[in-house]
């Protein structure tokens, strides 16, 4: 079962308690390995910090711990970095990328970085190349069976570069909304999204097709998941 | 000198008595009122003759990219972006305006065509100066303490301080209702004295025509 793992939204406090990511793994893969957004790896007992900070990304498989974050260059500039942690913590190996890689996704067995510009990198060999899939800057993808969908949000400044939408390049279809902070999810056999009206508004929409099949006002603010009743 | 803004033109002129001094490309809101759910509003930019009030470097708590002024000192942390508070100490864009490290990236990336942190704040959503107005009621130039000044205002936006930095075309759209200047404009009213406070500044109707 294909798991995306969503950014992480950095939180610190005095005490530095730095909250823990963790990717369920994928099928066939070891005991489950976590990361800290300073780069803290831990896998059962074992711990390790790599080189590596302000972790926004990371996925689990058969190869071990990907993670996506930033290092520091020769000439002190901190540049977007993929790293693969293997079983066992002792080997990491890391990609400098052009751009933030801003979440890993698998479809059809594949393993993508999805970066922010919209670029997606197919991991091939010990190589990451550019692949056949392009999405509009700023999106994450919200679906991958089958056929991918992505989503991208109203950007929260006053006068917002582009409206939000989700869309399928596949399916060939793109639904505009006012999305923000809470990134669309599949839900069963359908991709709910809420719209960041006062109040939200949540949406129930056919991913062969992206038209809303249902529509429901919400009483409070939406915390995730599949809980609307429509 | 004073300053006449042609909303359905996009026109500021520039006139001192009957002479025209400069015409400038202005953009300001709608004819009417729009309504957008969960978004804010487009107002038409409000007819009526006003007083220049002053030029400062704006920011508000409203919006989240706009808390910082314009040309504040920051920092790259490599997982958070650190700005510079008047009194000398940094403090943490990302505790204390909510913004992430990721998100400024992205915005530099879609504002100047690569991903950098940038030496100073360019994200405020008012630029590196608005020009305030006031109604005055009582004629004498001065912002009394029972006139207020207007929520609206002159101001660049930073896209079109990005593609002017970038020596791309300036692609003007219209406001909420505030008035978008292009920043050479911008600086060329400054320089002739333009925004100097007390100038005469009346906004013509939407009907109205230079």
């Amino acid at each position: 079962m294909m798991n995306i793992f969503k950014p992480l939204v950095l939180t610190t406090a005095i005490c530095s308690t730095v909250p823990w990511g963790m990717a369920a793994p994928t099928a066939g893969t070891p005991a489950h390995m976590r990361w800290q957004a300073n780069g803290q790896i831990e896998s059962g007992q074992l711990r390790r910090k790599i080189d590596l900070r302000g972790i926004t990304a990371g996925l689990q498989n058969g190869d071990g711990l990907w993670l996506a974050g930033y290092r520091k260059n020769r000439a002190g500039e901190f540049v977007p970095m993929v790293v693969l942690v293997a079983p066992g913590l002792k080997n990491a190996q890391s990609w400098p990328f052009k751009n933030s890689v801003q979440q890993f996704f698998t479809f059809e067995h594949d393993l993508y970085a999805l970066d922010i510009a919209g670029a997606v990198f197919l991991r091939a060999g010990e190589k990451w190349q550019n692949s056949r899939l392009a999405f509009k800057p700023g999106s994450s993808v919200v679906w991958a069976q089958d056929f991918l969908i992505a989503c991208r949000p109203t950007p929260d400044s006053r006068e917002p570069l582009w409206r939000g939408s989700c869309y399928s390049p596949q399916k060939k279809w793109e639904v505009m909304l006012d999305w923000r902070d809470k990134q669309p999810v599949k839900c069963g056999q359908w991709l709910v999204a809420v719209e960041a009206f006062s109040p939200p508004v949540a949406l129930q929409i056919d991913p062969e097709n992206g038209k809303v099949v249902k529509k429901v006002v919400l009483k409070q603010d939406w915390a995730g998941g599949c809980g609307i009743k429509f | 000198m004073e300053l006449h803004f042609y909303p359905r033109q996009h026109l500021l002129v520039v006139r001192n008595g009957r002479a025209i001094i400069g015409k400038f490309e202005a953009w300001g809101g709608p004819a009417n009122i729009v309504l957008h759910p969960g978004a804010m509003r487009e107002e038409p930019t409000w007819p009526g003759a006003y007083v220049i009030a002053n030029a400062v470097p704006y920011h508000t708590p409203s919006w989240k990219w706009s808390r910082i002024k314009w040309g504040t000192r920051l920092k790259d942390m490599g997982d958070d972006v650190q700005y510079q508070l008047p009194n000398g100490v940094w403090a943490s864009v990302g505790k204390d305006m909510g913004i992430s490290y990721i998100s400024i990236r992205a915005l530099t990336l879609a504002l100047y065509g690569k991903e950098f942190i940038p030496k100073t704040w360019v994200f405020n959503d008012f630029g590196p100066i608005a020009i305030r107005w006031f109604k005055d009621s009582n004629q004498n130039r001065v912002l009394d303490r029972n006139e207020r000044l207007s929520g609206q205002m002159f101001h660049t936006t930073p896209a079109n301080e990005a593609q002017f930095a970038r020596k791309l075309p300036v692609k003007m759209t219209g406001s909420h209702g505030c008035i978008h200047l292009k920043p050479d404009q911008r600086d060329k009213l400054f320089a002739i004295g333009a925004f100097k406070p007390k100038t005469i500044f009346v906004i013509h109707r939407y009907d109205e025509y230079f």
